[in-house]
Order: structure tokens, then sequence, then C-alpha cells
């Protein structure tokens, strides 16, 4: 479905993306994860048509490259930054991005009313998106890059600002795309949504991958040992193990607990360990 | 190509009518500008509605002279007297509206009594003034008559007058003269301001359209149409095509206010479709290379404006070029307002031949082309940040 090899792509003397190459298949979630400035939107804008790789390759469905109109049929983007008419209602925004992917008539109306369904915005569907909050502007984003029923989503931090109710909705949907075959690269600085979404998770950093791997095989080879804190009346203790149920019944058998806690190895703690600690610029 | 192109179209429709003031004052101001600015012309034209004339007394008798001293009295008329080349010249500048000749023998004839050895005049007018010719001829008959009353009367001996009917008798013999390339002078003020007016409200789109494109860049609909399955073509067609469906409409809107509330009744229907067709191509070319005049919406805006008031000024938008000294007149030809104006004039009340209207027609259409090539070729398309 998609498929990158060594792409590079420089902004004067920044190296945005550095030899860069991965491959996803149709029904998986692809999490794209990275600090600030790691290279995740200049890659999607790359795949998106919207810039030319310096070197490397991209070939989409059927192995044309992005540069191509008719490819980019195939691809729905949610950029980072919104690009959607202010002064257009949310309806008349789908129905004229749907317009633009060729699409028309009844099929026109259905899509433009299942994208609006889909980031629950129907009864706002009337008001000028000038109107809207900054979560709804988001929510309608993310509906421009579903209304052509693409086979690639470019979803480029899509949850941003977006409340928890919706934001719930909005995954159970991403599921179900996913079974329904589509390939989704997932961009987010929320590592639970990643965990909760990815099948396989990259982790990038100065435009390269520093691993790669599904969730649970990243969380076992990177994430360490789980850490047991137990809070007792003179103070705390934390003890890393890897069998974290063992250590609990041995702190219960020595008596006096207040509280356990039990921190298994997650994410974040992956994320964290391979990029460092350091605050970014 | 074409539904994406129309679709984009629409888009760009539905944007500017959905800013009601904005579209608004799109139509409102050229229509004050036409309305304020026909009455004050009105006031001018009304002075130099007399007509100019030019006498050449080639008799050069008492009588004739005594003639044109009484043409000169006349306030119809403003009379200048010139040898023949130079009048006939005159009148083919637009100097003068017509020349009248008092042709050898023609004192003589005017004082004796026989009714058809009439004395001759011979008038050169432009062929278009029908009006004019019309007048003039009505004008010298009367005062022929007049010199000639006291001659008819005194003991007419001629026995034709008995013989023939006096119906289609006229007291001098009247030789008409083509002279092609007399200017139609305008009807009235609001047949100036009417075409100007428009060049405001043409200019009017033009710019906005030009920073639409640069809206859609710097808020990142630029990089989502991209982002669409169509070409870049497409998307400046699609531009190309909103801006010449307004600045034509609007064309049409004031034409049709001129001519049903303003006497603006077009010569040539057929023609002012065409040179308005032209106009909004010329200026939809401008509009795209004023796209790439800057980066930002408020330098576009700017620099966009700046260089249409350049064009306006020297085309004779703010000041008709009829108030322009000659310099001035031929400096205006490099600006595409002064042609716009002249394609329209030519259709409404200069009364241009098809072959005259080419030129125009030409300049526009080469104004359209080459300026949208060079904005196409300038414009970015780079968006910051994605
Ligand atoms: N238009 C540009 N001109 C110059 N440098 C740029 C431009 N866009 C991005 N960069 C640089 O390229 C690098 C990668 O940026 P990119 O936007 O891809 O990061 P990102 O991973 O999406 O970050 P974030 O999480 O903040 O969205 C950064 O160092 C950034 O400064
Ligand atoms: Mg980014």
């Amino acid at each position: 479905m998609l498929h990158l090899s060594n792409v590079v792509k420089r902004y004067s003397s920044i190296v945005a993306v550095d030899d860069l190459s991965f491959e996803a298949s149709p029904g998986e979630i692809f999490g794209f994860l990275g600090p600030n400035g790691a290279g995740k939107t200049t890659t999607i804008s790359m795949i998106a048509g919207l810039l030319t790789p310096d070197s490397g390759s991209i070939k989409l469905n059927g192995g044309a490259g992005p540069d191509q109109p008719h490819a980019r049929r195939d691809v729905g983007v949610a950029p980072q930054s919104l690009a959607i008419y202010e002064e257009l209602t949310g309806s008349e925004n789908l129905t004229f991005f749907g317009k633009l992917a060729g699409l028309r008539g009844s099929t026109l109306r259905q899509r433009v009313a299942w994208s609006l369904d889909f980031v629950a915005l129907n009864d706002r569907r009337a008001d000028r998106v000038k109107t809207y909050s900054g979560g709804m502007k988001r929510r309608l984003n993310l509906a421009v890059a579903l209304v052509h029923d693409p086979p690639l989503l470019l979803l480029d931090e899509p949850t941003v600002g977006v409340d928890p109710q919706s934001r719930n909705a909005m995954f159970e949907r991403i599921l179900e795309l996913k079974t329904c075959g589509k390939t989704v690269i997932y961009t987010t600085h929320y590592m639970e949504e990643a965990q909760r979404l990815c099948d396989r998770v990259g982790i990038i950093d100065h435009g390269k991958f520093l691993a790669m791997d599904t969730v649970d095989n990243l969380i076992e080879q990177h994430g360490g040992k789980s850490v047991v804190t137990a809070t007792r009346a003179d103070g705390e203790v934390r003890i890393e193990s890897t069998d974290p149920l063992d250590e609990c019944i041995k702190l219960q058998q020595a008596g006096g607990i207040v509280s356990l806690r039990v921190d298994r190895p997650d994410l974040e703690r992956v994320f964290l360990k391979l990029t460092g600690r350091a605050l970014r610029d | 190509m074409g539904r994406e192109v129309l679709a984009l179209a629409g888009k760009d429709m539905r944007l500017l009518l959905r800013d009601k003031g904005g579209a608004f004052v799109t139509f409102i101001v050229p229509f004050a500008y036409c309305v304020f600015f026909g009455v004050i012309l009105a006031t001018q034209i009304g002075r130099t509605q007399e007509m100019r004339i030019v006498v050449v007394d080639e008799d050069q008798t008492p009588r004739s002279a005594e003639f044109a001293d009484r043409l000169a009295r006349a306030e119809a008329f403003a009379v200048t007297h010139a040898a023949r080349a130079d009048a006939i010249d005159a009148v083919r500048r637009g100097n003068s509206v017509a020349y009248v000749v008092l042709t050898k023998g023609f004192g003589e004839r005017l004082s004796q009594a026989r009714l058809h050895d009439r004395p001759r005049i011979e008038v050169g007018v432009d062929p278009a003034r029908k009006v004019e010719a019309a007048m003039i001829e009505g004008m010298l008959t009367k005062y022929a008559i007049e010199s000639r009353a006291e001659s008819l009367v005194v003991g007419n001996t001629d026995r034709e007058i008995r013989e023939r009917p006096l119906r289609d008798w006229k007291p001098i013999e009247f030789v008409l003269a083509k002279v092609v390339g007399g200017q139609e002078s305008p009807k009235s003020g609001f047949h100036v301001s009417f075409p100007l007016g428009i060049i405001w409200g043409v200019l009017g789109c033009c710019s906005s359209f030009g920073s639409s494109l640069v809206i859609e860049r710097t808020r990142g609909t630029l990089s989502r149409l991209r982002m669409a399955p169509i070409g870049r073509t497409s998307i400046l067609a699609g531009k190309a095509l909103a801006c010449f469906i307004s600045t034509f409409s609007l064309a049409v809107a004031l034409f049709v206010v001129a001519w049903l509330f303003f006497g603006v009744v077009p010569n040539a229907i057929g023609h002012l479709a065409i040179s308005l067709v032209l106009v909004a191509v010329a200026f939809v070319g401008i509009m795209m290379f004023i796209s790439i005049l800057g980066k930002t919406e408020r330098s576009v805006s700017g620099l966009g404006w700046g260089v249409l008031l350049a064009m306006a000024m020297l085309g004779g938008g703010m000041v008709p070029r009829m108030f322009m000294p000659a310099w001035m007149q031929s400096l205006s030809n490099i600006s595409p307002v002064k042609w716009a104006i002249l394609s329209m004039e030519g259709a409404v009340w200069r009364d241009f031949s098809t072959s005259e209207m080419l030129l125009p027609w030409g300049v526009l259409l080469g104004v359209g082309i080459v300026f949208f090539a060079i904005g196409a070729k300038g414009f970015s398309w780079q968006t910051e940040g994605s």
C-alpha cells in the first residue's frame, strides 16, 4: 500500500528526514512517534505529494508516486496545520473536497453525511467553520481526509484539542476503518493513543528511525522492568522487577504496607528511553 | 479536467458571495463612480458639443465671405478657416466634426435668380455621424434660403419654376464627401463614465482574486488543493475561471444598468460582448500576475493596487484620455486599461468597424495571455510549515 525507501529531505542545513525506509500494508495502523522536529510532518508531506524528496522513492498503491494526481486519489490527509475554508460550512467543505476527488451525485452526498457522522459534527454541518471551536475544526479537518474513502490515510496529530468523548468515538471508528482494510499512518504525541490504536510503531528522531516494531515488542525490548512502589508508614520503597506480582506478595507478607502501586513498562517509557529526556527546542 | 475546475470556481464564487458586504462594495463603488463622474462629465461634454466645423472658402468673393460669416455667427457652430487639405485632416483626426467647402462660383450663383443653377457646397463628414451630417445640411440650407431669398423674390423670370414641382427643390447643391476615421464624440457623460466605472469594478475583482490565491497559501488550503487528485493547472484554471465570471458579470451588470437607466445604448452589441469578454480575459491574466508580487496577503494587495492604479492612471481610468495632453495620450498606449476602455467605447459610441476593433481586442487578448503566463510561471506553490 505504501512503500518508502531511503527517503531524504533537507531544508538547507537541516536534514529533516534522513534515509527513511518503511512499508505499511492494508489493514494496518502504523504509528509515527517522535519529538518535535523529528521529521514526522515532513515525511507525511512527502507521502502526500506536497514535498518532493531530495532522494529516495515513495510508492503508493500500484507503484505510482504521489506526484501523480491520479495516485493521490488513494490518499486522504489530515494535515497538522488545519486546512479548511473558514467561510464555508462544514458540509460545504466536505462537498467541495469530495468533488475534487471525483465524487458526485448521491455517492457524494452519502460520503459527506458519513464523514460528518464519523467526526460527530452532524448537528453543526450547516454552520460556517469559523464559528466552530478548535476541536471541531480539528475534527472537520479529519473528515476531509475521509470523504473520498481513500485506502491510505495520513493523519498528522488528528486528535490535538479534541475532547475525550469525541476522541474515544473517533478511535473506535478508526479501528473500524482498519478492519475495512484501510492503511493508516498515525502521528501523535499521546502515547496511550498509539498504544491503543497502532499495530506497529516507528519511533523517529532527527529524521531517522530509532526503533520500529509492534507495541508489545517495543515494550519488551526497550521498556525495562516493572516498578513496584510500596508506601509504608516510614516511607516509600521502589523495586524494579520482571515479576511484579511476586514482589507485591513478598511486600504484603513483610507487613506495614499502606498502599502498593505497580508501574508496568509502557510506550511512554520506551519513547523517553530512546529519545532521551532532554527538552527539545 | 473540466469538473474539478468548475468545482474550484464554484467554491470561489461561493466565498465571494458569502462576503455580502464585500460583494456589495464590489458593485456599488464602481456604480457610484459611474453616476458621479457621468454627471460631472455631462457639463464638460455639453460644452464641447457645439459643432466644430472648418470652412474652406474656395470662391473668395464677398458673397461667399458673407456666407461664411453667417455660419460663424451661428450658435450651433464653432467655425475655423483652413485650406482644403488641412480641413480634411482636421476632420480625419476628429478635431472637427465636418468641413464645408464653398466651391468656385458659389457667390455668383447665390446672388442670381436661376433656381436650378444652384450654389454648390461640399461637406466632408464621417459617414458614421449621420445625425451631425443631417444637422449641418439643415443649417446650411436655412442660411442659403435666407441669403437667396431676396434674389429669388425680386422678379423671377425663370420658366423652370413653373414647369417643375418645387417639392424637392433645394436652394443649394450638396456634395457629401466621406471622411473615414473621424471620431464620434460621446453622446453623454454616462457614455464615458460607465466604461470607466466598469474598469474600476474590474480592477477591484482583479485585486481581490489576486489576494485570494495568496490567502489560500497562507491559510493552508492551497496545500489541501495540492494534495487533492488534481493537477496544478486545474487549480490555477479554477481561480482564473472564478475571476473571469466575476469580472464579466460585474461588467455586464453595470452595462445593463447603464443601458436601462442612463440611456447608454451600445452601437454594436456584438462588439460590446466580445470586448467585455476580452477585458475580463486581460484582467484575469493581470490577476495571476499580481498574485506573485508578494508573499503575504498584505504585500500582494498593496503592490497589486499600486500596479493597478498606475495602469488606471496612465490608461485614462482616472481622468479620461480626452482630457490628456497629446504626449500623455500616446504614453497611455502601454496601459492595458487604455485598451480596455477603448474596446468598450469602440462598441458603445465610437462606432468602430470590426477591423478597427481588432487592435484593442488583440492587445487585450495578448495582455491576458502574457500576464497569465508570467504569473503562473512565477507562482510559488510552497506553503509554510507543511
Ligand atoms: N519549511 C521549512 N523550512 C525549514 N525547515 C523546516 C521547514 N519545515 C520543517 N523544517 C524543519 O524540519 C525538521 C522536521 O520538521 P517536522 O515538521 O517534520 O517535524 P515534526 O516531527 O512534524 O514535529 P512536530 O512534532 O513538532 O510536529 C525540523 O527541524 C524543522 O525545523
Ligand atoms: Mg509535525
